[in-house]
């Protein structure tokens, strides 16, 4: 079974995988290995990933600045080896990154130009004209993916540009025939309409960008009608309770599709969505220390789970530095709010001292446990 | 050592550069989340820091040479920790407390400079290059060289010069990262420095499109001559795309080389009202040019940041913005095509 996306370049391997009751420690000597009997886990994201995702570029110029800085490199070669290693361009890879950005900014500049355009709403150009125009542009878009593939950048991004399209030609519906509508369905719909294409695409970008549509709209529905799915989460913190589940079940799925589907191992992708369900799980539980009172039991068990499930995912099985560093500000947040809220009240300049304290030894601790972590996975 | 490090080594050797047996891998360098979780929590702790002294220690607030003592002395300190054999825990201590005696000391140099703004700025921008000189570390420098760009930006809005930072701090980001490599001993503090400054440029941008001119501390005085901010942006971009064809040998006479800075020139003159396409467009380049994932990230943020806070600009309406975007996006797509066409026949030609 293959794990984790075939391109980029593997620096760490495990050679072997610890099954565990309890997942305490792969280091034990006792422990046996054995491979995964449980189909679904042997089968799917479960199984540990063998590589350790690290971008090979990023990491040649940071070996390349190291040598330099160690001064293993002579001064007047500095120029050669940064042409020998890559870190300077050749002309060749200068040739593609001119054509994707002229490409890519001229797309959306233009994308952005007719969300403004209708943003505007210029009367002395009729209605009909403007759906003329908006619908004219989506179909342009469409065909454009159609005849220049779905593995080319122009047609990626003509397709991106469709679906930008589809939703200012909702914005214009709105507008032109008041129709009354919450603004969460122009985002809901503009979601649903976009789905079909979303999922032929096999493009992460358009995934972001209907995941942020579904985000909003929960947003905006929240602010709506004061609080989402009524009668599963009864306060206002509804929303950040919709965010965090519905970004962290899109973050699973995600990292189950990315262990046999090259495009959708894009590891910037899934650390967004990663983000979005770590803020939302945290903002949640900083509203129930600094705001509300009582009813913490169940946003401390989800964020305590939370932790765990990101420990067990991506320092054992996919390893991933970024998530690990994430969790760790979530922690420093949440303890640092909790000692100022309740220190605060009783002697306001020495929970200050303390809270500064707090902040740089916590700091401090991540700093040297993420270092430790970093040489683990590279070495 | 890992795979690909041996991988680099044997490419250096290959090519001359070095000879012999790889050297040991040393401390690897922190990924840029891990620096930024560092800045985040020196941010916060010195926050907290200047609370205890607003609250617990309120008499030296209204003490003016006591708050240029214990300032100076906060930042001696931190200089001190800084040296001192690296260790976690007082490197992040050292961060905190020179942000704090920062605090301090810029409050005590608004009471001398008689609580005259522009010149408090610009006392605090000539300690800011100092401290991004002088503190031994990359996180620090990268706060000295933002705070730096932003206290210079707060003096030229009160002096009613606002539109000559944004080419100024573009111009000082583009010649760092241009001179990266060029002088061995100083590059982590060049390096620094550039992301300090990319980071001050987003930051800026943002706050003109949104039309916060001033960030609140005073007015720029007649409405700002947008066409000085965007000819020095696209001054700054033909400098770069120059600096650029010098690096791979192309001549002035060069068609490449002449159309290269025709398109830049026509970008600079057709995003006049928009210069934060131009200014995203130099930062990606930049970024492009030294493989340096990082800066090309800053780029795309920066592009996002700048397109959302141009939508609340007041100064030009929608109508106008949609314009200058249609004439930018199709000036985009004509220049590929054009370059496409040409890069072709060359290769023909070369064949």
């Amino acid at each position: 079974m293959p794990c984790g996306p075939p391109e980029p370049v593997q620096v760490g391997m495990r050679n072997s995988y610890r099954v565990h009751v309890s997942f305490r420690d792969r280091e034990r000597p006792n422990d046996k290995i054995v491979p995964c009997r449980l189909p679904l886990l042997r089968k799917c994201w479960i199984e540990p990933c063998r590589h350790v995702y690290v971008d090979p570029v990023s990491l040649r110029r940071s070996q390349v600045l190291e040598l330099i800085e160690a001064g293993k490199i002579p001064e007047e070669r500095i120029g050669d080896a940064l042409v020998a290693t890559g870190v300077v361009p050749e002309a060749r890879a200068w040739r593609r990154f001119i054509d994707l950005l002229l490409l890519w900014l001229g797309g959306m500049a233009l994308a952005v130009a007719l969300v403004f355009f209708i943003a505007y709403n210029w009367s002395e150009l009729g209605r009909f004209a403007k759906f003329a125009m908006v619908e004219g542009l989506i179909v342009l878009a469409v065909a454009g993916y159609w005849r220049l593939g779905a593995d080319s950048a122009a047609g990626k991004v003509a397709l991106l540009g469709a679906t930008i399209g589809v939703g200012v030609l909702l914005a214009l519906y709105g507008q032109t025939y008041q129709t009354g509508a919450d603004p969460w369905q122009l985002f809901f719909n503009w979601a649903l309409l976009v789905l079909p294409w979303t999922l032929i695409a096999r493009f992460p970008p358009l995934w972001i960008v209907w995941i942020a549509l579904i985000n909003v709209a929960m947003v905006l529905y929240h602010q709506t009608f004061g609080g989402l799915f009524r009668t599963l989460f009864s306060s206002d913190r509804g929303f950040l309770w919709a965010t965090f589940v519905f970004n962290t079940l899109v973050l699973l799925v995600w990292e189950y599709l990315a262990a046999n589907r090259r495009w959708h191992s894009e590891r910037w992708a899934i650390r967004l969505v990663a983000t979005a369900g770590g803020v939302s799980i945290t903002w949640l539980l900083l509203r129930v220390i600094l705001v509300d009172d009582g009813g913490g039991f169940l946003p401390l068990l989800a964020w305590v789970l939370w932790l765990i499930g990101n420990y067990l995912l991506y320092r054992r099985l996919r390893p991933d530095l970024f998530m690990v560093a994430g969790c760790c500000l979530s922690v420093m947040t949440v303890f640092v709010a909790f000692t100022g809220r309740h220190l605060m009240e009783a002697n306001p300049a020495g929970a200050f001292f303390l809270l500064a304290i707090m902040v740089i030894g916590m700091s401090a601790a991540s700093a040297w446990w993420l270092k430790h972590l970093q040489r683990e996975f590279v070495s | 050592m890992s795979r690909l490090q041996n991988d680099t080594w044997e490419k250096l050797v290959a090519a001359g550069v070095t000879a012999g047996a790889p050297p040991e891998g040393g401390e690897a360098e922190s990924p840029w989340f891990v620096k930024c979780l560092l800045a985040f929590s020196g941010w916060f702790a010195a926050w907290f820091l200047l609370g205890f002294f607003a609250i617990g220690l309120e008499f030296l607030l209204e003490n003016t040479p006591a708050l240029l003592v214990v300032g100076g002395l906060m930042m001696g300190g931190a200089y001190g920790l800084l040296r001192a054999p690296k260790n976690e825990f007082f490197e992040h201590l050292a961060l905190a407390v020179s942000l704090a005696g920062q605090g301090l000391l810029i409050c005590g140099l608004h009471e001398l400079a008689h609580e005259a703004l522009p010149a408090t700025c610009l006392l605090v921008a000539t300690l800011q290059v100092v401290l991004a000189w002088v503190m031994p570390s990359f996180v620090h420098r990268v706060y000295s060289a933002f705070f730096g760009a932003v206290a210079l930006y707060m003096a030229l809005v009160l002096w009613g010069w606002p539109d000559l930072v944004t080419g100024a701090v573009l111009l000082g980001a583009a010649w760092s990262w241009l001179n990266e490599f060029s002088f061995p001993v100083h590059m982590k503090r060049i390096r620094a420095v550039g992301y300090g400054l990319v980071l001050a440029l987003v930051f800026l941008q943002g706050v003109h499109a949104s039309g916060m001119r001033g960030m609140g501390v005073g007015q720029a005085g007649d409405p700002p001559a947008l066409w000085i901010e965007d000819v020095l942006v696209a001054a700054v971009g033909l400098y770069v795309v120059w600096q650029l064809l010098r690096r791979y040998g192309r001549e002035l006479r060069d068609p490449l080389a002449v159309v290269a800075l025709l398109g830049t020139g026509l970008i600079g003159f057709a995003s006049l009202e928009a210069p934060g396409i131009a200014v995203a467009m130099v930062i990606l380049a930049l970024g492009f040019a030294g493989s340096n994932r990082v800066l090309m990230g800053l780029g795309i943020v920066s592009l996002f940041y700048y397109t959302s806070s141009y939508y609340y600009l007041l100064e030009v309406t929608l109508l106008g913005k949609s314009r200058s975007l249609l004439v930018i996006g199709l000036l985009l797509l004509a220049l590929r095509w054009l370059l496409g066409r040409m890069i072709a026949a060359m290769e023909v030609k070369d064949a």
